[in-house]
């Protein structure tokens, strides 16, 4: 089992692209998405969070590649993220697809229209649902825990 | 008209516009959290050209990573090369890429604009 943490405070330099290659066992498809998710996450974590209850963890094993992200919320994101990813979560790839482009084409319109479009990107790139758990630390503050997982194909 | 050149850094792209060399190229990443002043610089610099653009423009795409936020910036430049007469884009994506190749696919659904494939 290989770990790898992201520290969320980190430019995204050659290094940050050269651990994730060499994470990836140097193998270019899976680079790509390996990549890409950390990328969606960790932008998401820094767009989101204070980087005080943040963190980022990739684990690879031999059947598959797992992300733990970990942020703070607010009480009042807790139901509409449940809702988003429950959402994504009940779409195929092919609806996945649809929903990504319907999303990304009203970004162009609305600015604030682009709610959710890293989530979509995640779970495209993944292929796998999202999980998510909440862990309330006090009346204003919620941790946000999502695992993503990317099936290995031999 | 003067040509638009940015350099590639680990997170934005390079930006390549040479009419003088019909050199039209965007490559590298895209991965910034905030892309936009790559973008707007390539905005600013295709409302200018559109006014006298060569009879035929092909933009080259040639990205190894892009982000959501960049997403929209290239949905944004796509829609402004869509303006300018007889434009085309050559997505390149690696032969083995679907995700990259789909991505294209996307942005090729959501602009008026010919996308030709082609694999490196």
């Amino acid at each position: 089992m290989l770990v790898h943490t992201v520290c969320v405070s980190q430019e995204m330099d050659e290094a940050f692209f050269t651990a994730l290659h060499e994470f990836s066992g140097n193998n270019l498809l899976l680079t790509k998405r390996v990549t890409d998710i950390t990328i969606e996450l960790l932008q998401n974590i820094r767009r989101h969070s204070d980087r005080e209850h943040a963190s980022l963890q990739i684990t690879r094993e031999d059947s598959k590649v797992t992300w733990k992200s970990i942020n703070r919320v607010t009480p009042d994101q807790i139901n509409p993220l449940a809702e988003r990813i429950n959402f994504i979560n009940n779409l195929g790839y092919a609806d996945l697809k649809k929903q990504h482009t319907r999303v990304l084409a009203n970004s162009r319109h609305n600015r604030s229209a682009n709610a959710g479009l890293g989530l979509y990107r995640i779970a495209m790139r993944s292929r796998s649902k999202l999980t998510a758990s909440f862990e309330q630390l006090d009346s204003g503050r919620v941790i946000l825990s999502l695992d993503v997982n990317l099936a290995l194909h031999p | 008209m003067k040509p638009l050149q940015i350099a590639e850094t680990p997170t934005t792209p390079s930006v390549l516009f040479d009419p003088g060399k019909n050199i039209f190229e965007i490559a590298g990443r895209s991965v910034a959290d905030n892309p936009s002043e790559v973008y707007q610089a390539v905005l600013q610099w295709l409302t200018q050209y559109a006014r006298d653009p060569r009879p035929v423009t092909l933009v080259s795409i040639k990205l190894e990573f892009f982000n959501t936020a960049s997403s929209k910036a290239l949905l944004d430049t796509l829609s402004a090369l869509s303006f300018i007469r007889n434009a085309k884009v050559i997505w390149f994506h690696p032969e083995d890429d679907d995700d990259m190749r789909e991505a294209g696919e996307e942005f090729f659904e959501l602009v008026s604009i010919p996308f030709e494939f082609k694999t490196y």
